[in-house]
């Protein structure tokens, strides 16, 4: 069991990056920061002493965890239509997962063409529907629908050859 | 969002973008930096008792603890002390009963008989079960006679009834061994 001390720097020493992940993985203030605190709050109650070098794994895991059983309990649609990450690689290690996050958003803001990187920053971050980005940007649904899937299979084909390797 | 979503899944590499998708939406959603010690400030008051908190519950605590034992005191010193006195005189608990119905009787000291302003009746049911006698009224209007007697225990029946004749309207008679008459 940590003494508080202790558990202050486990909490200082990790909170940000589980707290990034939770964001990344709900995009809610709240809900990220109640799930990291019942991450820690069950480290403490429990008396869990967490192996030295499997710190950040295992409480990026818990959050990790915590958040698919959160998105499952979301209704079907509200999956769908806000693209929540709750089947993919779970057994990916969760450190990764956050890297790959990162990797992506370097890579969408600094390789990827300026138009394709604008229309799926207004679709995915500002949530316009294909409609409303259609008009905003005045190119018609079907462009901007392609737009998207080109902008995807480019990150597909970039992101998931390299994991092959 | 929907609408592409559906034509993403109906391509034929769907699930993959699907999931592109995904990892892109979370890529998006970057959070402000969180201020780590402000969170801690939080998580601590949230779910770790402070020590003045921990102080403030052992006070409330024995505090309240305190109350209880104090009211488990009142409740039952009257009560010791009544048998105390129980048992040093069967009559003094007798009297203090009395005081109930006559709101008159009571003892000041051990050692005496004290009536205040109480009924011949109540008087001479006391003596009765004091000196294990029984008590008949011939006349029913002398039950309500009221005197302020104090008699010493020692006294036997006897000086009793004569100390109680010296009343005006009192006139007791001990006819037999067990049987007081009030005429």
């Amino acid at each position: 069991m940590y003494n508080t001390e202790q558990f202050e720097n486990l909490f200082k020493k990790y909170y940000d990056a589980m707290y990034t992940m939770a964001y990344r993985m709900l995009r809610d203030e709240e809900e990220s920061r109640d799930v990291v605190y019942e991450v820690f709050a069950r480290v403490l109650e429990k008396g869990i002493v967490i192996q030295e070098d499997k710190q950040k794994q295992y409480l990026l895991s818990c959050v990790h965890n915590r958040c698919v059983n959160l998105i499952n309990r979301k209704g079907h649609e509200e999956q769908l239509r806000k693209l929540y990450p709750h089947e993919q690689q779970l057994s990916l290690n969760p450190i990764h997962k956050l890297e790959r996050w990162e990797r992506i958003q370097d890579f969408m803001e600094n390789d990827m063409p300026k138009e394709t990187y604008e229309i799926i920053r207004l679709c995915f971050l500002e949530e316009l529907s294909y409609k409303q980005a259609a008009e905003q940007k005045h190119m018609s649904v079907g462009y901007i629908n392609k737009q998207i899937v080109y902008g995807l299979r480019l990150l597909r084909d970039k992101f998931n050859a390299q994991k092959k390797k | 969002m929907g609408k592409m979503v559906t034509n993403i899944i109906n391509e034929s590499d769907g699930q993959e973008l699907y999931r592109m998708a995904c990892d892109v939406k979370c890529a998006f959603a970057q959070p402000e930096t969180p201020d780590v010690n402000v969170e801690w400030q939080r998580f601590r008051a949230r779910y770790i008792p402070s020590k003045q908190q921990s102080r403030r519950k052992l006070w409330a605590i024995a505090v309240s603890i305190l109350l209880v034992v104090g009211v488990c005191m009142a409740a039952i010193i009257p009560h010791f002390s009544s048998w105390q006195s129980l048992e040093q005189t069967s009559a003094s608990s007798l009297l203090k009963l009395d005081k109930g119905l006559e709101g008159k009787a009571t003892i000041e000291r051990d050692s005496t008989f004290v009536f205040d302003h109480a009924s011949l009746e109540s008087i001479l049911q006391n003596l009765s079960e004091y000196y294990q006698v029984r008590v008949e009224f011939k006349r029913e209007e002398a039950r309500k006679i009221m005197l302020h007697v104090e008699m010493d225990k020692s006294w036997s029946l006897r000086q009793m009834v004569q100390f109680l004749n010296h009343f005006d309207k009192v006139n007791i008679s001990l006819s037999q061994a067990n049987l007081i008459m009030v005429e």
